[in-house]
């Protein structure tokens, strides 16, 4: 009696413990329905939404890997603080620049900046929507063939997105925030040569192939005109589209 | 004893087992309902917007306005569907979340594009739109296609508004969120659970789901200015003499030609004085060159002092003006054309078309200027050098055709842009068109030969004729 009474207990213990563990894990991410399972964790401890009546946390305790691991046709978010939500991030800053006047002898640069990030994705892509600056009915000469230097004299605009050295010394590389080992955004090819400028309409000018966290771009942009290149005011609204897939 | 516990261990290895297996076979039971079995989430998901700009900005139509907008929406279903619900949501893109509308937004004017192929057509599918409570497209197929399992799917939806600002607490983002239906009436199989609204929607026995996340953001504006300009200068040297910069900075423009201001032309032959005579017709060469960035082009206008477009001994020009006209204008100032110039027929003419120098210094020209029709017959300049044939080469001198900056027109704007047949009188306030151009030009040069010849009957005398060239460019 002493013996199956033993063995119930422990047989007991045993279900408790086996079915305690998928609680643990589903409490938290468990999609009603569908019966999705998208996050499981092994660690000592941890919670997505320890929440008091004024405040929530994301809470993490023995946590053995954190980041993003991808396959060509699937990825993984490791860590206790993943979350289910697909979500995109795109913010652009110094949104307003006057270069004043152009000239037929030398080039007028700018910068702009912007910053992604794309979480349970395949990647994104961030695509030129805009036409080139324009002046009335007139659109000025962008480089649209191969990535070309900088002449003035020449009526030019491009852009790329890394750092320069000619026509002067501006523009950046690519950064991540944190770093590397979270964020993966890459420059397109074209827009990757230093010192070299090219702008076409509808063209992706950056990307990543994987859910990533922050990265930081600087697009340097070129003017350069002719001594036919219709006097006027140039304007360019660059508008720069992100689109995700999830 | 020993037995004993053996026995013991045994048997809880096997209540373990047992265990096991049932914790095992709990967790899959749900795979089993048939229910849920064919649902999935909807792969290699995405919505492009063709503007990523809000809705509430400087602009108000086209890239940059956020109004009019394509999504292009693409995915890969689970399973063949036919019926489709896309909500648009501000919080997140999780399936029966809580859904309100990104501020702004609006699908009320959305349509399928019609230049769509593939599944969803629209000629093949129908769209139904609202934007309440949240902006919302429902599509089901009519005549098209279904969705298919497997295959990506990419069609895009026109016409749409995007959010009116940048939300602060999602930085931009708003989310999609879409759902399949077997029915073409967004009904499951049994035709009992169909689509209500976002927040219902993860009971509402749909087929297959996914979230999508999208983001407006603001546009780079950059603004830069191109100086309008306008260079032209005139010159009794021929531009191949232009050495130094071959342009109207050349010192050769201005040089004077035997101690005399060398636009000061001379009308006749002999020496020390020349003079006309009857029977011999006499030239003079003067050259001009303009540069512009004038986006329009441009227009070349010759304005002379004598009211009758010719030469005169005796001009005075009052008020009121007086003065005879013994050397008129050649074929009595007409417009129609150059004329051939007449031996013993007094006349004053020229003839013009654009010059292009052989070794004039610096940058080539670029554009062109194009002769008016008085002043220009392709048939008739024939030059050697610079030397006219004056047999073949005939000239004109328009002082007959209506007067006045407005002249020839009918309509306001653009002024000048190919407006060859605008040729005021050369005595008109602001003279006779004789080169226009159509957009900017640079460098571009141009001849002038004036010639003229008296009759028998024509009076001694000293015969001028202040011309004056003007260059008008239109920004």
């Amino acid at each position: 009696m002493f013996v199956w009474k033993q063995t119930f207990k422990t047989a007991g213990f045993l279900v408790l413990l086996l079915t305690l563990v998928p609680a643990i894990a589903l409490a938290a991410q468990s999609q009603s329905n569908n019966y999705q399972v998208n996050e499981v964790f092994f660690g000592s401890g941890g919670e997505l939404n320890a929440c008091s009546t004024s405040f929530c946390s994301k809470q993490s305790a023995g946590e053995l890997v954190a980041g993003n691991t991808a396959s060509s046709n699937f990825q993984a978010q490791g860590g206790f603080n993943t979350d289910r939500q697909p979500f995109i991030e795109f913010t652009v800053s110094n949104t307003n620049i006057d270069l004043g006047k152009l000239s037929t002898s030398s080039t007028k640069t700018a910068t702009a900046n912007f910053t992604i990030k794309a979480y349970l994705s395949h990647g994104y892509t961030i695509v030129n929507a805009s036409d080139p600056p324009v002046n009335g009915n007139y659109t000025m000469q962008a480089i649209t063939s191969a990535p070309t230097a900088s002449s003035p004299g020449t009526e030019q605009f491009g852009i790329n997105l890394v750092s320069n050295t000619s026509p002067i010394t501006f523009g950046a590389d690519k950064t991540y925030t944190p770093d590397s080992t979270f964020a993966s955004g890459q420059v397109a090819p074209d827009y990757s040569n230093h010192d070299m400028y090219v702008y076409r309409k509808d063209d992706t000018i950056a990307y990543s192939t994987a859910s990533s966290s922050y990265t930081n771009y600087t697009i340097s942009y070129i003017f350069n005109i002719s001594s036919v290149t219709p006097g006027g005011t140039y304007e360019l609204h660059h508008v720069l589209v992100a689109t995700a897939t999830y | 004893m020993k037995n004993s516990i053996t026995a013991q261990l045994r048997k809880t290895r096997k209540i373990s087992y047992l265990a096991v297996a049932f914790v095992v076979f709990a967790a899959g039971l749900p795979l089993l309902h048939p229910g849920q079995a064919h649902a999935g989430q909807i792969q290699y998901r995405s919505i492009q917007m063709s503007d990523s700009s809000p809705s509430n900005g400087t602009f108000t139509s086209g890239v940059g306005s956020g109004v009019g907008v394509t999504y292009k929406v693409s995915f890969k279903a689970v399973t063949n569907a036919s019926s489709m619900v896309i909500d648009f949501c501000q919080e997140d893109p999780i399936i029966g979340d809580t859904c309100s509308a990104p501020t702004g937004m609006s699908v009320t004017s959305a349509a399928i594009d019609p230049t769509n192929t593939g599944d969803i057509t629209s000629s093949g599918w129908a769209l139904t739109t609202s934007n309440a409570p949240n902006p919302r497209l429902k599509l089901a197929q009519g005549s098209g296609n279904q969705i298919t399992a497997g295959t990506q799917e990419n069609f895009k939806i026109t016409g749409i508004t995007n959010p009116s600002g940048i939300n602060a607490a999602t930085k931009g983002s708003f989310f999609a969120r879409i759902y399949t239906y077997y029915s073409n009436d967004w009904k499951d199989s049994a035709g009992v659970k169909t689509y209500t609204n976002a927040t219902s929607a993860a009971n509402d026995g749909h087929l297959d789901y996914g979230g999508i996340a999208l983001s407006v953001d603001s546009v780079i504006n950059i603004t830069a200015r191109v100086q309008e300009t306008l260079t032209f200068c005139v010159s009794g040297n021929d531009p191949n003499n232009w050495t130094t910069t071959g342009d109207c900075g050349d010192s050769a423009v201005t040089a004077p030609i035997n101690g005399l201001t060398n636009t000061n032309l001379i009308l006749g032959h002999g020496s020390p004085t020349a003079v006309l005579e009857p029977g011999i017709i006499d030239y003079a060469n003067i050259w001009t060159q303009l540069s512009t960035n004038a986006t329009n082009g441009a227009v070349i206008n010759m304005h002379t002092n004598i009211p009758c477009g010719g030469l005169s001994a005796d001009y005075q020009p009052g008020p009121p003006a007086t003065g005879t006209c013994s050397i008129p204008a050649i074929n009595g100032g007409a417009a129609t054309g150059p004329t051939q110039m007449a031996s013993g027929t007094a006349a004053f003419g020229v003839a013009i078309n654009k010059f292009t120098p052989t070794t004039q210094a610096g940058p080539a020209a670029v554009g062109t200027l194009t002769p008016t029709t008085p002043y220009y017959d392709a048939a008739h300049y024939a030059f050697t050098g610079n030397v006219p044939d004056t047999t073949n080469t005939y000239f004109g001198m328009d002082n007959t055709t209506a007067t006045g900056f407005d002249a020839g027109r009918t309509t306001v704007g653009p002024p000048f842009s190919g407006q060859s047949s605008y040729n005021g009188a050369v005595t008109g306030l602001f003279g006779s068109t004789v080169l226009y151009a159509t957009g900017p030009i640079s460098r571009v040069d141009a001849r002038y030969t004036f010639a003229a010849t008296p009759s028998i009957t024509t009076p001694a005398g000293i015969y001028t004729a202040n011309l004056s060239l003007i260059a008008t460019g239109t920004f």
